[in-house]
């Protein structure tokens, strides 16, 4: 009889401590329920639009033989056979503002049975031709003075030498799938005060310069917004 | 017997008298008093809001950190306000969403963009300004460096890219800025020449106008060989996220 009577009191214990337990984690279940709160917003967006440089070379390119000495007047005359074209091409499918641009010099091996001649000998100039043949303004206009190779400023670790210039290396694009084209003409001579004394018909030594143009480019950075 | 049938009788009639005389008893006692004290409960409120910015920026460039800090119009902006009547804690997390979900395969992704990310507590007092995940005043973060970042208060869905952890008590304001843009050192190179495809061809004249080579010298223009170099585009965009859960004291 005491046994059964202690049996129950046992039983009711553990159900009371059941339904506080199964009532507490209730609470607290409700209570997490209450209030959470997700929110999203619209999509920002960043693109990069295409954008392309080309460097056009002509057929003709500069092959002067017996080349001598001479002053700046006369090599910034240098006809077309002795000068060599170039054109830099910039493409940009959006708006990307300004692609700048370096035109560099870069020295080649000479041919077998001839003697490099020292870049400081070598005279070099640039100008820009006109957009069209038939523009009004039909002068070259020139970007770098008669320079000797050497003078010119030479870039790090890449052995090249660059031309550079703020106002024509540099493309404008501020509207959409806009080309722009600048047409280059280099010419090369020796410099006048270039001791020639030493060449001689006879001579053993026979000497030559030869050189590469490259162009290489990158982009202003600015963000047009729509 | 008839004595007995009285008897019977008489304790029948003792009896009832006895439950009679108790029940006026008790109906003589009984009464029933109300209080006067009111006792009511009214339920107060939790109101959350982002006010947001957002940006559309096309037909931008590889830039350094510092240009694109101090581009325009290149900033998501989430003002995170809350207002409550009663005391609550909400703890919440804050996270980038929808990572590159538009175009996942172009050349433009999550190790290209930068951000920079920082919150703003006091727009009087710019020393209380704190820039996040590793970003500066001067300094950005790749995206992708935020990738394996989850939630601290709703692990379910800021699963990644997180911004910032926080709690939010009474009525306060809080605000988000993050600022993108596609890194110079995109494919780790810094310009078109070198991040590009070369493709050459023969024949070309500077002016598209012209095909052949006598057409195109007469005019002025160059004949020649054409080496091209191109960098494609690509489109990169996010969502900001933000998933928040009361905080109970006992947690």
């Amino acid at each position: 009889m005491f046994e059964e009577k202690e049996k129950n009191k046992n039983r009711g214990l553990t159900f009371t401590i059941l339904g506080i337990f199964v009532l507490l984690l209730t609470s607290a279940g409700i209570a997490i329920a209450v209030y959470t709160w997700n929110y999203t917003s619209d999509e920002n967006r960043i693109s990069t639009g295409d954008i392309s440089m080309s460097l056009l070379e002509s057929t003709d390119v500069i092959s002067i033989e017996n080349a001598l000495p001479m002053s700046d007047t006369k090599g910034k005359q240098l006809g077309k056979n002795e000068s060599f074209d170039f054109a830099v091409t910039t493409y940009a499918s959006g708006k990307p503002g300004d692609i700048n641009y370096s035109i560099s010099i870069t020295e080649d091996a000479v041919d077998e049975g001839y003697t490099k001649l020292g870049s400081e000998n070598v005279k070099v100039y640039l100008t820009v031709l006109p957009e069209k043949r038939n523009d009004a303004y039909q002068q070259e206009i020139e970007v770098v003075a008669p320079t000797k190779v050497s003078e010119i400023i030479k870039e790090n670790n890449t052995g090249n030498f660059t031309f550079k210039d703020e106002q024509y290396s540099k493309h404008s694009h501020t509207s959409s799938g806009s080309t722009i084209t600048t047409k280059y003409r280099l010419r090369m001579w020796v410099d006048s005060e270039v001791d020639a004394s030493d060449w001689k018909k006879d001579s053993d030594s026979k000497y030559q310069y030869k050189l590469k143009i490259g162009t290489a480019g990158s982009i202003k950075p600015i963000g047009v917004v729509e | 017997m008839d004595n007995k049938k009285v008897l019977t009788i008489s304790i029948v009639a003792v009896v009832v008298l006895v439950i009679a005389i108790i029940s006026t008893s008790y109906a003589t006692f009984s009464a029933q008093i109300s209080g006067e004290k009111e006792n009511k409960l009214t339920t107060g409120y939790v109101t959350l809001k982002c006010d947001e910015e957002v940006f559309t920026l096309n037909d931008t460039s590889p830039m350094t950190d510092e240009e694109g800090i101090a581009l325009e119009s290149n900033e998501a902006v989430c003002t995170l306000s809350s207002e409550m009547k009663g005391e609550m804690t909400v703890g919440y997390d804050i996270a980038l969403d929808d990572v590159d979900a538009e175009t996942p395969d172009d050349d433009l992704t999550e190790n290209d963009v930068k951000v920079q990310i920082y919150k703003i507590t006091n727009e009087q007092d710019p020393a209380q300004t704190k820039y996040l995940q590793g970003t500066s005043e001067n300094t950005g973060t790749y995206i992708a460096n935020l990738k394996e970042k989850s939630g601290t208060y709703d692990t379910e869905s800021v699963e990644n890219y997180l911004i910032d952890s926080d709690k939010i008590t009474g009525t306060t304001q809080v605000i988000y800025k993050v600022k993108a843009w596609v890194s110079n050192n995109k494919n780790g190179v810094e310009n078109i020449q070198t991040n590009s495809v070369t493709n050459s061809d023969d024949g070309v004249c500077s002016n598209s106008e012209y095909n052949t080579q006598a057409e195109c010298e007469s005019a002025g223009e160059v004949w020649g060989n054409s080496q091209k170099s191109t960098q494609t585009g690509g489109t990169f965009s996010f969502k900001l996220k933000i998933g928040a859960t009361q905080i109970l004291e006992d947690e």
